[in-house]
């Protein structure tokens, strides 16, 4: 098989087999199933030992984005070869485990899926080369983390602590992410190995984002609050994620960035100042846990602290000591945790208050962990002794204050090891009435685990092939360094005997020691700051789904105004400022100011009349103005129109209101009022802004305006260019308008009779009200008047102010004048046809004139035209536009009919 | 009379093609017995078939029509191609669910197509007249079908409080179009792209694209101007949120980006900052909303504007890497946010819509096939590799960091990984829970939303597997801007 092929298999086996169906078909299976695949990594990493042992690299990417400089670029130095040993050799001790542990649970094929997946992501996190695919794995390795932390999902601690955990972690990653995005810019590459091969060196500003991912995944001070919390997880995964790999991830990455800030003195410094207070921080609050988990998980803040500042030294000796002791934690932290699940296993409590004298019913498992124990305090013949000597003497060989920090962080690591091991199972016993030894399928990991511990003191050298490969990518000179249980007496080894001392004396005052260390309690904690910041964005989500987004229309709009108000308003605000500018408007006129004066009542009206009429009527006022204003700037047509459709909407309206309920008003407060009316009132001044600012464009000649006027009559035979305009140049526009228009009209009678079908019938009308006689006389003395008057107009809407729709609107007027005066339904009886009817005929008739010209060889609508006199009316020109324009008035005029008469049928 | 002038019929024909399918099915629907309507679906189907076949066909011209109104360019096509699989993939996934919230299908089917006939017309415009044309065609329609869910009362209400925004929006935007036309005595794109260029910027002008700013974002649904989004999609028919979503978003940004990018391109530096603050604004709002969320109709709404933020990000970025990945990502996003309505449509039945998150409880287990697609869904709306919604992302992200916005891309990645928070949600409910969940239709019963949903699926991944096909596709459909 070639390398590619086991490099990514490392990646993929884990991924692909957690999509197994573990749930049905191998239910009973899934342990040792499961445990075969972190198997089979330990035999791809030992064939693959070869190609890495003598420092050198493999190197493989597939094309991915390749234009973006995305490849899926994996990389197997010694430094990834040894991490990857720890996440495949622990991962076949833990899944083993988690079998026994858990082994009744019907949860258990998710714990394996889960940890498989996570398995995955931390084998790519240490093999990826290209930095995107990095950043990646390193989130997945959170995610994998949030939903192990949460497996209890019914518990909120375990809900918190999985949240609490994601946030801080996958925060990091995305700052990861920045300072990898800052790679790229300045560097134009992704892939790490070019970045090596071209010796760069990257600014401190990059490192620091890099280190703020470290430490947060690593869980420094001052994110190591997520630690503690992560607690809630099973206890394998705890062992697995939380001590012995996913925690490491952060040192791995300050591993393996270290050669690319050697010129930068930020980067050992930030590292040795956070892993010290780190260091000394976790030990000091293990001391004071009395949960067993606890006590590890701030152990292992203290740990991760130490590895870190060594990393920091960046001397050969630290960088020996830090990868020593890597494999050391992850073989004595992961050997403890599973005893504390072993203990929790049997005795159902992991309180220190609650346990004690445990030897006696589980002397086996008190043997392994004995060993381990040992390991963690740093005492002799363990593994934990030798990387701890080193430790000490890396120290000592630079500055001052740190061998100090050293000692006292070790004197509170010998007294929470001793504080763990003598709780547990020397203590004086507790009621454990069911306490029994460790499942073979669980001591054997135990066991397996302090053995390393204790063959990493015996025989340094085992260790040692681990990290050689890893030890000349940190630094060039450290491959000479020799592990040895026994160095002789150095001064290393005095700080030891001072350590022994300073722990053995704080474990036997420990009854004043311990007590005094809990009392101690901080004012205010990261943790709170931490639930006050997650407490905070929730209410913030709240609010905004309370306060902002509160489904009410009016609501909206107003967001909408505002946005758009000081979108345009200030621009235009601040140009009036800056600039010298006199709008080129004409003189105003008192008659215009009165007029808009009336205006301004009539819109007031529309805001403050509760009732519908007023209301119809103060809008009707404003409209009839409008139209005012249309005359006033020299437009008839256009005034002809507004005010009949401002008349047969006004009635309409009215007729309507009968069928309706009283407007229903819920009370405003007064805040809101006042938005609204500042609202109103800004919109206007914009509008204003707005209109002076479009007096500043230049006025753009037009194309077609000076064809129109030139060849309105000679074309067309009429001078009334706008009629024209609709009847004849624009003839398929109106056709396809009346069209439009008449499905229209059809569409709101069939909506008139389908919603009165379920409606209540309108009001009594048993009793009308007579019309006054005088509006009855009027009435039928107007009626003709006014139809000989809109035949008028229809006929000379050729050359003047008129034409169909205004005609079409005016007799629609004349015949809801006769409605008002007279009963309504005598009257609708009186007119002979249908209105649908008349509605159609005009179509037709618009429809045949077009066609007309097709039948003498011209386009479709081409009109032809002749003059003639007639008597009072004058010199008509017979288009045959104005037939069309008939057809207009007959739709206009059917529609309008229509829409009453459907009404007034109801 | 004036004879018309030649046509270039080239250039209508996708639009005519769905357009006369529209009538036939209108007509056809008049003498139809009710049981046999379902055959309304597949005519609606062939003519989006048609119409995107036709304009696979077309690819590689680059004509101009009407006048310099209407352009046939790969601009136009690839969204042409995008409108008609988003149409056909919403017939797919409507063939079942009209029977169960009784509506009339042929009406729906014909405004469907209606709708899309607007979309085509937004993207092929290069006159700010016509892509209003093409807005309101589509609109209207739009406003139409989110209310003919009838006996949902909310169904109404959407539809009313959308027509009445969008008709406020509507209104900004020809106000924008009339100050443009003040600033540069025309309306054709080109036209201004001269004046912008060689005239100066007036006031007049920076106001006008203020306005189409303002009736753009609310199509996209930017924030502020997305106050209607999440109200309209979870009263709306399922089937036309899901058009809304991706067509009605896709159209907007086609004309949006065309107008910006292109013929306001040498503007950039005026308009970046604006739509700068709108898509942190809309990712921020967006993501920060959706995180409390039970409905996961509305979930997927913000979801959607804060989609609408990543895109606004590859606009500011601009150029042509913010233009391409641009394209690309409205596919991406397109086939993961279809996907997920087509799972939300397949776990309601007649009567229970179940649009609770709640109610995913166990899916995942019961019914493994469509709990594995919403995952992909939900992870690669996340943006999770290998998934199109990664690459997609990335694509914009490394475009604005390339433009030299790394800000913008940081705040991008940050919202990202809120919104892991409310999608993955839906994963761990499907997966992680079993006791109280609800049972559905049986699948079977429903193989053309089946069809869609795994077709959604199978794009999801395999774009993401293998982008770089779609994604030198992106790069040759958008128009260099300038």
């Amino acid at each position: 098989m070639s390398t590619p092929f086991l490099l990514s298999l490392l990646i993929l086996l884990p991924i692909l087999s957690a999509a197994l169906p573990f749930s049905r078909l191998l239910r009973h299976a899934v342990g040792p199933l499961a445990t075969l695949v972190p198997a089979a990594q330990v035999l791809i990493l030992f064939i693959l030992w070869p190609d890495v042992r003598e420092g050198g690299q493999l190197l493989h990417a597939w094309a991915w984005l390749a234009d973006l400089g995305l490849h899926l670029g994996l990389a197997l130095d010694g430094l990834s070869w040894l991490f990857a040993c720890l996440i495949a050799g622990i991962g076949v001790l833990v899944f083993f485990y988690a079998a026994s542990y858990l082994h009744a649970d019907p949860l258990l094929p998710r714990l394996y899926r889960l940890l498989l997946l996570f398995n995955g992501a931390m084998m790519g996190v240490v093999l990826a080369d290209n930095l995107i695919l990095l950043s990646v794995f390193w989130e997945l390795t959170s995610i994998a983390s949030f939903l192990l932390i949460g497996f209890r999902s019914q518990r909120p601690e375990a809900c918190d602590g999985a949240t609490k955990a994601l946030l801080l972690t996958a925060g990091g990653g995305l700052v990861m992410l920045f300072a990898i995005l800052a790679v790229f810019v300045q560097h134009g590459t992704f892939d790490l190995s070019t970045l090596r091969a071209n010796q760069v060196s990257l600014s401190s500003f990059i490192g620091v984002c890099f280190l703020l991912a470290a430490f947060s995944k690593s869980a420094q001070f001052p994110f190591h609050i997520w630690l503690p919390s992560a607690m809630e997880a099973p206890t394998p995964v705890s062992a697995y994620l939380h001590a012995a790999t996913m925690v490491k991830a952060g040192l791995y990455l300050v591993a393996r960035l270290s050669p690319l800030f050697a010129a930068d003195p930020l980067w050992p410094a930030a590292t040795v100042t956070v892993g010290g207070v780190t260091l000394v921080w976790g030990g000091v609050l293990a001391c004071k846990q009395t949960d067993l988990k606890a006590l590890l998980a701030y152990s292992t803040v203290s740990q991760l602290g130490l590895i870190m500042s060594l990393l920091g030294l960046r001397t050969p000796t630290a960088s020996v000591a830090a990868l020593l002791h890597i494999v050391n934690h992850a073989a004595f932290k992961g050997a403890l945790f599973l005893t504390a699940g072993a203990v929790e296993h049997a005795t159902g409590t992991r309180d220190l208050h609650q346990l004690g004298g445990l030897r006696a019913a589980m002397p086996l498992t008190a043997a392994a962990a004995l060993l381990a124990t040992l390991s963690m305090a740093g005492l002799p013949p363990s593994g934990g002794f030798v990387s701890k000597e080193l430790f000490y003497e890396a120290v000592l060989e630079t500055s001052s204050w740190l061998p100090s920090v050293a000692v006292a962080a070790s004197g509170f690591t010998f007294l929470y090891s001793l504080l763990f091991f003598h709780g547990v199972f020397f203590a004086p016993p507790r009621e454990s009435p069911h306490a029994h030894e460790t499942p073979v399928g669980m001591l054997l990991p135990i066991a397996l685990l302090s053995g390393c511990a204790l063959v990493f003191g015996l025989a340094p050298p085992v260790a040692e092939a681990l990290i050689a490969p890893a030890v000349g990518l940190l630094s060039a000179h450290a491959a000479a360094a020799h592990l040895a249980l026994w160095h002789g007496l150095t001064p290393a080894f005095g700080l030891s005997l001072l350590t022994v001392a300073i722990g053995g004396a704080a474990f036997l005052w420990r009854d004043a020691l311990v007590p005094l260390l809990r009392a101690c309690k901080a004012p205010y904690s990261f943790d709170r700051a931490y639930s006050d910041g997650v407490l905070g964005v929730n209410a913030f989500a709240v609010w905004l789904r309370t306060r902002y987004m509160t489904g009410h229309l009016t609501d909206y709009a107003t967001y909408l105004m505002t946005v758009l108000l000081l979108a345009l308003g200030l621009p235009l605000w601040w140009f009036y400022r800056h600039t010298a500018f006199t709008p080129d408007v004409a003189p105003v006129e008192q008659y215009e100011i009165g007029l808009a004066l009336l205006m301004a009542i009539g819109s007031l009206g529309c805001c403050v009349f509760r009732a519908r009429v007023p209301l119809v009527l103060s809008l009707g006022l404003v409209g009839a103005l409008v139209s005012i204003f249309f005359v006033l700037f020299s437009a008839p047509d256009l005034a002809l129109t507004q005010i009949l459709v401002e008349s047969v909407g006004l009635v309409l309206f009215l007729l309507v209101f009968r069928f309706l309920s009283p407007i229903a008003r819920k009370p405003i407060s007064w805040s809101k009022r006042g938005v609204q009316v500042a609202l109103s009132v800004g919109s206007g001044l914009v509008v204003a802004l707005v209109l002076l600012a479009a007096n500043l464009g230049q006025i753009h000649p037009s194309v077609v305006a000076p064809f129109y006027l030139a060849s309105s009559y000679l074309l067309a035979g009429g001078r009334n260019v706008v009629n024209v305009i609709v009847v004849d140049f624009r003839g398929y526009d109106t056709m396809g308008e009346i069209t439009v228009f008449s499905v229209a009209a059809l569409a709101v009678f069939a909506m008139i009779k389908l919603g009165s079908q379920g409606n209540p019938g309108p009001p009594d009308l048993s009793t009308p009200v007579l019309p006054s006689v005088i509006l009855r006389a009027i009435a039928r003395l107007t009626l003709h008047l006014m139809l000989l008057f809109s035949v008028y107009l229809l006929l000379r809407g050729h050359n003047a102010p008129g034409g169909g729709f205004i005609a079409g609107m005016l007799t629609a007027v004349a015949i809801i004048l006769q409605m008002i005066a007279f009963d309504l339904r005598t009257f609708l009886q009186e007119i002979p046809w249908n209105p649908l009817r008349i509605v159609m005929t005009g179509l037709a008739i618009a429809a045949s004139t077009g066609l007309g010209a097709l039948c003498f060889g011209y386009p479709f609508l081409t009109s032809a035209f002749g003059h003639l006199h007639l008597p009072l009316i004058g010199e008509v020109e017979l288009v045959t536009a104005v037939l069309f324009d008939f057809g207009v008035y007959l739709v206009v005029v059917g529609t309008t009919l229509g829409i009453i008469r459907t009404i007034a049928e109801d | 009379m004036i004879t018309p002038p030649p046509v270039n019929w080239l250039s209508l024909l996708p639009g005519l093609i769905l357009t006369v399918t529209g009538l036939l099915i209108l007509f056809w629907d008049l003498w139809m017995k009710p049981e046999e309507r379902r055959l309304l679906a597949w005519l609606g189907f062939i003519g989006f078939v048609a119409a995107g076949i036709v304009s696979v066909l077309l690819w590689g011209r680059n004509e101009s029509a009407f006048n310099g109104m209407l352009a046939l360019d790969a601009y136009a096509l690839f969204f042409n191609v995008i409108f008609c699989v988003v149409g056909a993939m919403t017939i797919l996934m409507s063939v079942h669910y009209l029977e169960t919230v009784e509506i009339q299908p042929g009406e729906y089917y014909a405004l469907l197509l209606f709708a899309t006939v607007g979309m085509v017309v937004m993207a092929a415009a290069t006159d700010l007249i016509v892509i209003f044309l093409g807005l309101e065609t589509m609109s209207i329609a739009v406003y139409v079908l989110a209310g003919m869910w009838i006996r949902r009362l909310q169904s109404s209400e959407a539809a009313l409080k959308y027509f009445l925004l969008g008709a406020f929006a509507s209104g900004f935007f020809l106000y924008g179009i009339a100050l443009l036309y003040g600033a540069t005595g025309s309306v054709q794109l080109d036209k201004i792209a001269t004046a912008a260029t060689t005239g100066g910027v007036s006031s007049l002008f920076l106001v006008g694209i203020a306005l189409l700013i303002v009736g753009f974002g609310f199509k996209v649904a930017a924030a502020p101007f997305h106050v209607w989004t999440p109200d309209v999609y979870e009263g709306a028919p399922t089937t036309v949120t899901a058009f809304m979503a991706v067509g009605v978003k896709a159209a907007a940004f086609a004309a949006f980006a065309r107008v910006f990018l292109h013929t306001f391109g040498s503007l950039h530096a005026e308009w970046e900052g604006i739509l700068w603050v709108l898509a942190v604004l809309t990712m921020t709002v967006g993501n920060i909303t959706a995180l409390v969320q039970r409905n996961i109709k509305r979930m997927l709404a913000y979801s959607s504007i804060a989609h609408a933020g990543y895109l606004l990000i590859a606009m500011v970025a601009g150029r042509d890497l913010g233009g391409a990945a641009l394209l690309y990502y409205l596919v991406a996003y397109g086939v993961m946010t279809l996907g997920a309505f087509g799972v939300v449509l397949a776990v309601g039945r007649q009567g229970e819509p179940n649009e609770e998150v709640s109610d995913y409880i166990g899916l995942g287990l019961r019914y493994p096939v469509l709990g594995a697609a919403m995952t992909v869904f939900m992870l690669s709306l996340t943006g999770v590799p290998p998934l199109v919604g990664f690459t997609g992302k990335f694509y914009i992200f490394s475009a604005a960091v390339q433009a030299g916005y790394i800000w913008l891309a940081v705040l991008g990645v940050l919202n990202s990984v809120i919104s892991a928070y409310y999608y993955i949600r839906v994963v761990v409910n499907m997966y992680m829970y079993e006791e109280g969940g609800k049972t559905i239709e049986a699948l079977s019963a429903r193989p053309a939303l089946v069809t869609a949903i795994l077709l959604a699926a199978v794009a999801t991944v395999f774009m993401g597997v293998f982008p770089s096909a779609s994604i030198s596709l992106a790069k040759e459909s958008f128009l260099p801007p300038g």
